[in-house]
């Protein structure tokens, strides 16, 4: 098991894959991370030395992702709704924000937008 | 990637009298060898599995043992590696259609070099360098910034290490080193390379040291051979800590493999730097096209040279530095006579089951695209047309 | 406004023309060529064409001469070839094309000339063992290869290059119309059989009679697989007649089976076996190996495919009392 940012992850799982569980990074970022730090897109956690996890997780604690990147967004969203602006409402209601029509497939927004957003 | 090379036969006919490639090919004999089938002797085909120069799909498992087509290409070349013993090293790229037998050719050229006592380094797969499926690492204090691979020097060097063992174990070393790890003063170069084909961590310095060795004066000439060139001639799948593409020249061994093939550096003791492109599965690259199309009209004599199309952005300014070499060995189809040898090979081995005559020889020669050997092969062994 | 309906406008179809509106573009015949009849004889006196009266070309002058001189002049059916007219005419020679010219001047090689034919029968003499001076036997002359012995066999087409069972195989190894990938897997096995340590056969499974020693298999692949195949082929199959037998019971017929049926019907067999079996390794050609090794057991004598062709020939031969039975009834 390897520890990464308060995550354990079995050894033999690729780095970018394990990179790509946390909230808000994806494809983009484990490709910075991994270039960043001179780690081979194959690599598997098991074989990074203990320098190379603690450098990526030094990394991973500056940006803004998981608990942090989900505050930002439910503040963005509250944000909207206290200025009483229409996307703001949009969310309240849990509809289409961005001016799609409602009349069917709005199961998205209805499953995520509301003021306290989860993810 | 698991590959199972088998070189032997049990069930094929032991061919009689073939004569053995030895180090008289090129000096002493010559053009009465050209069209024959020449075996490989039991140490050369050693270190030449040592250094991965057989690859899967080149049949070697239908005969009783190893055997090499003569051509006329290949004494040529044979003549050149003897003559860059003494004088000037050789730099030489091997191009040709698909199936021509580029890596063949190379293969001759290790097994001569095995024969008259170089010390062979080669890249069997110059892909397996580029696609980024081995660890790699930055070498401080370089401008621009190499990349060194650790585990990829690490077993090249035990690969060499155990195809050059008997050479590598007379000499001793001779010049003081620097490295990371303590060094006996009186070991020889087989220890060394063993020390750095352990620990990935010091390959890279340890294959310095060692090439310095080789480099020292007293030394058997070298032969640097690379197979593919076509992957290292563009960037990289590594990338850089800007998220940009490492260019393949920046990667610490293509750049040392470059650095000899441009010219730029000499080898301390003679010997050759070949490289083959490849023409199957490779990625194009337009520069080494131009290059090579160059080269080979200088070497025709042509008045007209191909000029760079001006509207074409693909070019790589690297790759033309690196390709400064003089010759290219553009490998065409067999002549019917070395056809006729190669198929009289196949039927005394009992692997061609047919009567080879001129008629035959010349209906496979036709259908093989006028006589490309990998597709000869195909129509009369693999039931292929 | 002209009325919708007018009757004089229908007339105006009705005029009988006198001539014809539009001028044919019909060449005109002479007259005297037309009217000779299809059975009148050309005579020497009959009427000359518009274009019979000219001169001669070339050869005919030239024949006519030699003809009047008393020479052979050039023979008229054939025609004569460019080379020779411009033999004779020197300034016509200089403006002729550069192929014609060196074709004049013998400086190109002829690559089937007898000579070169000659030389190449005593190059074949000396590669089979034999001294240059060997009388060389010239059924090849004037042709760069011998010619085929004609009439050509029903399969001298390209369709048939492979050998007949290994083209059968081939096709039933076949997945998804995928003719390419069976040839793969077909060249693999046979390559796998050529590379594989000789066959021991089991005395209690014989082999086709007159098959080659195991020792000779692999160096003869194609045998290998037709001996294999043609020794588990079974000679009939059952067919199952319903309600022959009386009270709704299927009765068993057995039915003769073609060379090709046969072969069929093993190799399907085969092709189950080598299915069950479980792949050794991994990677590319893992069915076609497991087809050879399956093969190799047949011969071996190993296969369960010997217990079906068994189980066939068993029921074939206790059914044999049905053999008389037509769709009517039993005939005697």
């Amino acid at each position: 098991m390897v520890f990464i940012l308060g995550n354990n992850f079995l050894e033999n799982r690729l780095l970018k894959h394990c990179l790509e569980t946390f909230y808000g990074i994806g494809t983009k970022h484990s490709t910075r991370i991994l270039a960043k730090f001179s780690v081979f897109p194959g690599a598997r956690v098991g074989q990074l030395p203990t320098k190379t996890i603690n450098d990526i997780t030094a990394e991973l604690s500056t940006m803004t992702i998981e608990t942090d990147l989900r505050r930002k967004m439910r503040d963005n969203i509250q944000r909207l709704r206290d200025m009483g602006s229409y996307r703001g409402r949009r969310h309240a209601m849990g509809l289409p924000v961005r001016g799609q029509r409602t009349r069917s497939q709005i199961l998205t927004a209805r499953k995520l937008n509301r003021i306290d957003r989860a993810n | 990637m698991r590959k199972r090379i088998v070189l032997s036969n049990t069930n094929a006919l032991e061919v009689q009298g073939l004569r053995e490639l030895d180090a008289g090919l090129g000096e002493t004999n010559g053009e009465e060898v050209i069209g024959q089938v020449v075996g490989l002797m039991g140490s050369t085909v050693d270190s030449l599995r040592a250094v991965e120069a057989f690859k899967t799909a080149q049949g070697w498992g239908l005969f009783r043992r190893p055997g090499l087509l003569v051509r006329e290409e290949s004494v040529a070349l044979s003549r050149k590696l003897i003559m860059s013993e003494e004088g000037e090293m050789l730099r030489l790229v091997i191009d040709g259609e698909r199936g021509t037998g580029k890596s063949l050719i190379l293969l001759h050229a290790m097994a001569t070099a095995f024969v008259r006592g170089w010390v062979v380094l080669n890249i069997p797969e110059a892909q397996e360098v580029t696609n980024a499926m081995n660890d790699y690492a930055p070498l401080p204090g370089t401008t621009p910034t190499l990349f060194s691979q650790p585990t990829y020097t690490a077993n090249w060097l035990s690969q060499i290490n155990k195809a050059n063992t008997t050479l590598l174990q007379d000499m001793e070393l001779s010049l003081t080193h620097n490295l990371p790890i303590p060094l006996q003063s009186n070991i020889s170069l087989s220890r060394l390379c063993e020390l750095g084909a352990r620990d990935p961590d010091v390959a890279w310095p340890v294959f310095q040291a060692f090439w310095a060795e080789l480099m020292a004066k007293g030394r058997p000439p070298v032969l640097l051979a690379l197979d593919g060139l076509n992957n290292v001639m563009r960037e990289s799948m590594y990338r850089a800590p800007d998220t940009s593409f490492v260019h393949a020249h920046d990667l610490a061994i293509v750049n040392h493999f470059v650095g000899y093939l441009s010219g730029e550096r000499k080898l301390g003791n003679g010997g050759a730097v070949i490289a083959a492109t490849n023409r199957s599965h490779a990625p194009k690259s337009k520069s080494l096209d131009l290059v090579l199309t160059q080269l080979e009209e200088r070497q025709l004599g042509e008045e007209e040279i191909t000029e760079k199309d001006p509207f074409e952005k693909g070019y790589d300014g690297r790759v033309e530095w690196a390709l400064g070499v003089k010759d290219v060995l553009k490998l065409k189809g067999l002549s019917k006579k070395e056809a006729r040898g190669l198929m009289e090979y196949w039927a005394k081995s009992g692997v061609l089951r047919k009567r080879v005559d001129e008629e035959e020889v010349a209906e496979k020669w036709a259908l093989a695209g006028n006589g490309v050997v990998g597709e000869i092969e195909r129509g009369a062994l693999r039931m292929r047309i | 406004m002209s009325p919708r309906l007018n009757l004089f406008g229908a007339s105006r179809s009705l005029v009988i023309r006198a001539r014809p509106s539009i001028t044919s573009h019909q060449s005109w015949i002479l007259p005297v060529v037309s009217r000779r009849g299809f059975a009148d004889e050309k005579g020497p006196n009959a009427p000359k064409g518009p274009n019979e009266n000219a001169l001669g070309h070339v050869s005919e002058e030239a024949a006519d001469m030699s003809n009047i001189m008393g020479e052979t002049g050039p023979d008229l059916g054939q025609g004569t070839p460019v080379q020779d007219i411009l033999k004779r005419d020197k300034e016509g020679r200089g403006k002729a094309p550069e192929v014609i010219k060196e074709e004049m001047d013998g400086n190109k090689a002829d690559s089937t000339s007898f000579a070169n034919l000659l030389s190449l029968g005593q190059l074949e003499s000396i590669a089979a063992g034999g001294h240059g001076t060997d009388p060389v036997t010239v059924d090849t002359v004037g042709h760069k290869y011998a010619l085929p012995d004609l009439p050509l066999p029903k399969n001298a087409n390209f369709k048939y290059r492979y050998d007949p069972i290994v083209a059968q195989v081939t096709n039933l190894l076949m997945k998804d119309g995928k003719l390419s990938v069976a040839q793969r897997n077909m060249s693999f096995i046979l390559n796998h059989l050529r590379t594989a340590p000789p066959p021991v056969p089991n005395p209690v499974r014989p082999l086709l009679p007159g098959a080659p020693p195991p020792t000779h298999l692999p160096l003869n692949p194609i045998g290998y697989l037709t001996v294999a195949i043609d020794s588990v082929a079974p000679l009939l199959r059952i067919r199952s007649q319903r309600g022959a037998a009386g009270g709704g019971a299927a009765l068993q017929i057995p039915v003769p089976l073609g060379l090709r049926q046969r072969r069929r019907q093993a190799v399907q067999w085969i092709l189950d076996a080598a299915n069950k079996r479980k792949s050794r390794g991994s990677g590319k050609n893992q069915f076609a190996l497991r087809v050879a090794d399956e093969i190799i057991n047949v011969v071996e004598g190993k296969s369960s495919v010997w217990e079906k062709r068994q189980l066939v020939h068993k029921t074939g031969t206790s059914a044999r009392a049905n053999l008389n039975y037509k769709p009517g009834g039993f005939r005697r």
